[in-house]
């Protein structure tokens, strides 16, 4: 009895390390134009080019950020990596429309249509599942869905 | 024959480029935006009736349009109080209408009529969404201005100002310095053109700032001169201080700060009026704080206290009459607790409570008055 279930007790074991290891994978990409003259991107930066704070790339081209629309994991991953809850940069976003500054991000509603609109748009930078990247835009940082 | 058609070609490129560059800025439409706060106040005053009011405590309309790359222009109209010309109720006034020229985060330059930047809250004082106060600290709150003289305790307006910040690891050092008119402006149309400084001096001022992650503090001074001795030694039949022009100080200081769902904002203001001449001394401070609890995404709670200590002395000596002196001597201190909380309903929509009393103590030369009033209200905060 007992050497029957052993088997089957460490084919379960396995397939749950499997799952834990496949979710600990999960990551964000926060991807850029493929045009943009920066390979990399850290924290700080990102959130300045979130805020409005810092509004060209190193080359000069404008930034154009990107939003989701809906909230989720990707969204909800990528604005703690920047170290802001969605509702403060709402806030932020709409001190600086009032005050006439900027608008906030374009919000999309897919992570495909994420894709296919920074692939378009020169300047542009936003952020969707790793599992969704192809080539026809560059990843600057991939952020674990554990940071 | 060759010659012709690289002339051809190349002047279709060029009217190409120049009519998409033309259809790009057209993309760019008139931006049409703005917000307003509808409010309910019940008033509970210690000497008089008590009273109640709906009133439109502010509706402001934005317009935006950027014009190319690196400039754009707004304009930001406000009505105060249910504005309404037939009725002679509130105030219509265009806040801001400026071009902004950005070169990047560390030069902008702002031109034209302007909110400048003094303390953290002066710039968004009127920004209503921003706010979970309905009635803001006392020198902010526009609503008031028919009855309290705001510009004597911060800038309201300025015509040219530069400002950025300075990167330097994870800090930001803010800078804004700016240029505008005395408050020496004609608002009698019998003496000539309204609107217009009087005199030859100017408003001058700046704010040094820091941020860092969510700390935020800075400093700010203005500088300029004012006349209006002139106007009270005209008011009391006072003769020796006319025409004179003193000179008016205002510094402050400010330090914002959250830490996960606290948050809380601090400011000072303290203005000196140069009273050298021993028969002026007139001495203007104010202070608040607020702290807060976000609850959640939606709702948060907060409580306050502010206080303003007016300071006035005057001397006339009354021409033509020998040794005969007319004097004023007032004090005034405005001290008010205030709680409130303010829930969003949704992105656009916020309703706000908020409570306060508000302990005055007015002294003169006859004697004192100290009476406590009652003030609580509710408010729809919305934009669109």
């Amino acid at each position: 009895m007992r050497a029957r279930s052993a088997p089957g007790f460490l084919a379960f074991l396995l397939l749950a390390g499997l799952a834990l290891a496949g979710s600990s994978r999960a990551q964000v990409a926060v991807i850029a134009n493929k045009q943009v003259n920066e390979d990399s991107i850290d924290r700080s930066r990102l959130l300045d080019f979130y805020t409005g704070d810092i509004r060209r790339w190193n080359g000069g081209t404008p930034v154009v950020a990107f939003d989701l629309k809906e909230k989720g994991e990707t969204r909800d991953t990528f604005f703690a990596f920047v170290g802001k809850s969605s509702s403060r940069m709402r806030t932020i976003w709409l001190k600086r429309m009032l005050a006439g500054e900027g608008d906030p991000p374009e919000a999309l509603d897919s992570e495909e249509i994420m894709l296919k609109k920074v692939a378009e748009t020169p300047g542009a930078i936003g952020f969707v599942s790793s599992d969704r990247v192809n080539d026809s835009v560059k990843v600057l940082v991939t952020i674990d869905k554990e940071d | 024959m060759n010659r012709h058609r690289v002339f051809r070609l190349a002047l279709i490129v060029w009217l190409a480029t120049g009519a998409t560059a033309a259809s790009a800025l057209a993309q760019q439409d008139l931006r049409i935006f703005g917000y307003f706060q509808n409010t309910f106040q019940y008033e509970r005053p210690e000497d008089a009736t008590k009273s109640t009011s709906f009133l439109l405590q502010h509706l402001n309309m934005l317009f935006q349009k950027e014009l190319s790359k690196t400039w754009s222009t707004y304009i930001n109209i406000e009505f105060t109080n249910s504005f309404s010309a037939s009725q002679s109720w509130g105030t219509a006034s265009v806040q801001e209408a400026w071009a902004l020229y950005r070169y990047d985060n560390r030069f902008s330059l702002k031109l034209g009529l302007q909110i400048p930047t003094f303390n953290n809250l002066n710039e968004i004082k009127n920004r209503t969404p921003l706010l979970p106060y309905i009635i803001r600290p006392v020198v902010y709150e526009s609503s008031l201005e028919e009855v309290i003289s705001l510009e004597q305790y911060v800038p309201n307006r300025a015509f040219v100002q530069a400002y950025g910040f300075l990167p330097f690891r994870r800090t930001k050092f803010d800078y804004a310095v700016y240029l505008g008119n005395s408050p020496n402006i004609n608002s009698d149309p019998a003496e000539g053109q309204t609107g217009v400084d009087t005199t030859d001096t100017f408003l001058g001022g700046a704010r040094f700032g820091i941020r860092h992650g969510e700390l935020k503090a800075g400093i700010s001074t203005t500088y300029d001169k004012s006349n209006f001795l002139h106007q009270i030694a005209e008011a009391v039949g006072g003769g020796n201080q006319a025409g004179r022009e003193i000179a008016r100080f205002r510094l402050g200081a400010d330090l914002s700060y959250r830490w996960r769902d606290f948050f809380g904002e601090f400011e000072f203001i303290k203005v000196i009026y140069d009273d050298r001449g021993a028969d002026v001394d007139l001495d203007l401070s104010f202070h608040y704080f607020m702290l807060g609890y976000d609850f959640s995404d939606r709702f948060l709670v907060y409580l306050g206290y502010q206080e303003t200590r007016e300071e006035a002395f005057f001397r006339f000596m009354q021409p033509g009459i020998v040794g005969s002196v007319l004097e004023a001597n007032e004090r005034l201190k405005l001290e008010i607790p205030y709680a409130g909380f303010a829930y969003r309903i949704s992105d656009r929509l916020t309703a706000k409570v908020q409570g306060a009393q508000v302990g005055t103590k007015y002294t003169n030369t006859e004697g004192s008055y100290t009476p406590d009033n009652y003030y609580y209200a509710i408010a729809l905060s919305a934009w669109f």
